[in-house]
């Protein structure tokens, strides 16, 4: 056998791995999963028999009259919460945001429910 | 015996011995792909890539050939023991290493590139992530997260490469006046 391991880099290898490094920043050119922010996720907002949806990532105000009082939701940084019910248990607004695929927020009394929908389906992990 | 002369006695070995040495060294590989899960990471999907370290050492030494059935079989005997045969995690640990020993054998044998251990096995990593990404991104998630994941895993990838090649190299022991890549003896 007279092939063995050489002791230290040969002249190929820096190039090699700076053309590697910059490959690996190929993916990045279609967005990172945190640059690519709430793009494709939305709102929607269900009273009753009405439903409403908005773009996540356009800030705004939405105030919605309820059973219970003006029930108001505030869409900014991505994030949809409700920062104002007339609801007695308020358990809506200790929810705090939410700003993932899936997440919601219920507010049985005012009988509103708001939904972050659309965008990738989120995972939590890969298993290998 | 070590790990020099073990490879010294399979080089010398008839094709029809081969097998049993490849089988050993598949064995090997896949106790320290079981030891490797052990290790906490520090990232999902992160790992050293120890256990391609047989298949790194093959082929440098020109048996890439030997490297992937020794890939093949450690996958297999990796995913049998932890009861993930044929699962999508198999695939990938199937896709990776042969993406990465086939990769490994091209740059090895690319007189252009003059690759030390380290570029092969940084080359090999690469691949290994690459593909496991694309297989991911065609079965379980998203192909545009899987891509998105690549920016951070793929820098990743080459660092343990280089980790890997750090480790063939100990287990080899650092041989300066001998040359790497020549001839195939396949």
């Amino acid at each position: 056998m007279n092939r063995m391991l050489p002791a230290a880099l040969r002249a190929g290898d820096l190039p090699l791995i700076a053309v590697l490094l910059l490959l690996s920043l190929v993916p990045g050119w279609s967005g990172s999963p945190g640059s690519r922010g709430a793009r494709g996720l939305s709102v929607t907002i269900r009273h009753g028999d009405e439903q409403y949806r908005y773009p996540l990532d356009r800030p705004r105000l939405i105030e919605i009259r309820g059973r219970d009082g003006i029930f108001i939701v505030r869409i900014t940084n991505s994030t949809a919460a409700v920062i104002k019910s007339g609801c007695r248990s308020g358990f809506c607004l200790r929810m705090g945001p939410v700003s993932r695929a899936g997440e919601a927020i219920h507010c049985i009394p005012q009988r509103i429910a708001i939904v972050v929908a659309g965008g990738d389906p989120q995972f939590d992990a890969v298993s290998q | 015996m070590n790990f020099t002369d073990f490879l010294e006695r399979f080089s010398r070995a008839a094709p029809e011995q081969r097998a049993g040495y490849i089988a050993v060294m598949a064995a090997l590989a896949a106790a320290v792909s079981l030891a490797e899960r052990l290790i906490p990471l520090p990232l999902p999907g992160v790992k050293p890539g120890l256990a391609n370290v047989v298949a790194l050492i093959l082929v440098a030494a020109g048996f890439w050939r030997a490297a992937l059935s020794v890939t093949l079989l450690r996958t297999a005997a990796a995913a049998a023991v932890t009861g993930s045969l044929f699962t999508p995690g198999h695939l990938l640990a199937l896709g990776g290493g042969c993406a990465a020993v086939l990769v490994m054998a091209a740059v090895a044998r690319c007189r252009l590139l003059r690759c030390s251990l380290y570029g092969v096995s940084a080359a090999g990593a690469w691949a290994h992530t690459a593909v496991q990404l694309l297989i991911a991104g065609l079965l379980l998630v998203p192909l545009q997260t899987a891509v998105s994941l690549g920016r951070l895993l793929l820098p990743l990838a080459v660092g343990t490469g280089l980790v890997t090649a750090f480790a063939a190299s100990i287990l080899m022991g650092r041989s300066p006046g001998r040359r790497i890549f020549q001839k195939d003896r396949q």
